[in-house]
């Protein structure tokens, strides 16, 4: 089985969505810091991107029930059992590991390293299962 | 769960994508369902039982214990 198959390439919308959820996020955080935009406006600037987070979210998931076939949705739900499941193990278990200074403090680059490493592991190991 | 899918595609000389595309899967789903490392949905097994004319029990059979 190919890796990543068509069925699995992001449609036209929802690369879009991930631009502008993208651009969102950096103008925002660049205008913050440097106090371009005057207080009551910076809510806006802080909810843009996660609206078009949402709107993203809302793409993909049409993408992979419109793109799908059955076999390729159980590989996507073992890679997201894998992820979800590791993250509660990982957010569990990091304390003990913080306590007996063998981790520092758990942080936004760890935790989004954790997602993606977890769901590619999950993902590569369902596909090797039905190859 | 065991299954003739291999022997009756070869019959009809179809390839796993012809199949595939017939039943709108994708051609590692067939190959999955022929190597008994995916058992099919029940609507995927009605479909592939229309799409050779017989029934599901003549192509999927449980394992023997």
């Amino acid at each position: 089985m190919k890796l990543f198959s068509r069925a699995c390439r992001p449609s036209t919308r929802q690369t879009v969505w991930a631009i502008v959820f993208f651009v969102a996020q950096g103008l925002g955080l660049i205008a913050l810091s440097r106090k371009w935009i005057p207080p009551p406006y910076t809510y806006a600037v802080a909810v843009a991107p996660l609206i078009a987070g949402l709107f993203y979210i809302h793409s993909m998931v049409s993408d992979i029930r419109r793109r799908m076939d059955e076999l390729q949705l159980r590989i996507y739900l073992e890679a997201a059992a894998v992820t979800v499941g590791g993250l509660f193990l990982a957010a569990m278990v990091h304390p003990l590991f913080e306590k007996a200074h063998l981790l520092g403090p758990l942080n936004d680059s760890i935790v989004l390293f954790l997602i993606v490493g977890l769901f590619v592991a999950g993902y590569v190991n369902a596909v090797r299962r039905y190859r | 769960m065991t299954n003739r899918l291999r022997v009756l595609r070869a019959e009809r000389e179809w390839s796993q994508a012809d199949l595939a595309e017939r039943l709108h899967v994708s051609r590692q789903t067939i190959n999955a369902v022929e190597t008994g490392k995916y058992d099919p949905s029940l609507p995927l097994a009605f479909q592939m039982a229309a799409l050779f004319g017989m029934r599901i029990e003549e192509i999927f059979q449980p394992d023997k214990k």
